[in-house]
């Protein structure tokens, strides 16, 4: 069965997604924006989904732009979803 | 029997952590321990939906939850349906332009992470662009082919709008018609 490992930063305004969004593609990282997983949270909103190994730069881009998030590690397996907290 | 403790959760999670334990049985008995009153009727609630059984117990600040899942009516609720999915447009209802793209990519996207899948998606006018290469969405529909769902783009729209179809393949106005005439359920983005 297809494993993946990947980063996930859930943040409270869909605006701010979508404009981190925006500033990490141009910084060529490795995301996209997908809906928040109903493992991670009851919230409907949507999340940022990176490569793990672009953490840090991912951080250190959501901190210049002031805000806070929620990181987590999320391992898929066929359809299931294991998330862990960062 | 299978005990779900969901004790300090909220809304949707006791339902979320019940429904995995249902489904993780053929049949028999689960138990969810919850702290609110929200979750003891969403879970009463859902167990109706489902055509299951349910057996509520109140013990001081905490409820127990029985539901008794059934086999044959539980074939009958994960019976699956000859649905079409409809995406006219390259955006997810109506409004901001940028968000409903956004919409639109999450869609597609969550379409991968379920277990019961669409027969067929339709893509016309400018959701013709949703399936072009250069389209953020072209690898999940290209898993979603790889599932056995046919994903088609209307030709003329590719014409139009001068793309290259990176997912699935073209299609008429025949078969956008036939497709939902023969569709048991229509799901328009």
């Amino acid at each position: 069965m297809k494993t993946e490992t990947f980063g996930l930063l859930a943040l409270e305004s869909t605006n701010v997604v979508m404009k981190l969004e925006k500033e990490l593609l141009e910084k060529n990282l490795r995301v996209r924006v997908i809906p928040v997983p109903k493992e991670v949270t009851a919230n409907c909103g949507l999340s940022i989904k990176f490569s793990l190994e672009e953490a840090d730069l991912v951080r250190s881009c959501v901190e210049g732009n002031q805000v806070t998030g929620d990181y987590y590690k999320v391992t898929k397996t066929g359809l299931k979803k294991q998330v862990e907290k960062l | 029997m299978i005990k779900v403790d969901a004790t300090g959760l909220t809304c949707p999670m006791p339902i979320i952590k019940t429904k995995k334990a249902l489904k993780g049985i053929e049949s028999g008995r689960v138990e969810v321990i919850i702290d609110n009153e929200t979750s003891k009727e969403n879970l009463e609630k859902m167990a109706k939906e489902m055509g299951f059984a349910s057996k509520t117990v109140r013990e001081e600040s905490i409820w127990k939850v029985t539901i008794d899942k059934v086999e044959s009516l539980s074939k009958e609720t994960v019976k699956e349906v000859k649905s079409v999915v409809v995406v006219a447009s390259d955006r997810m209802g109506e409004g901001d332009e940028e968000l409903g793209k956004t919409l639109l990519k999450g869609f597609i996207y969550t379409f991968t992470e379920m277990e019961v899948l669409p027969k067929t998606i339709l893509f016309y006018n400018a959701g013709a662009k949703v399936t072009a290469v250069g389209s953020e969405s072209v690898e999940d529909l290209r898993e979603l082919e790889e599932r056995g769902v046919e994903i088609l783009t209307c030709g003329a729209c590719v014409n139009y709008y001068g793309l290259e179809v990176g997912a699935g393949s073209v299609t008429n106005m025949y078969s956008i018609i036939e497709k939902q005439m023969d569709a048991e359920r229509i799901i328009k983005a």
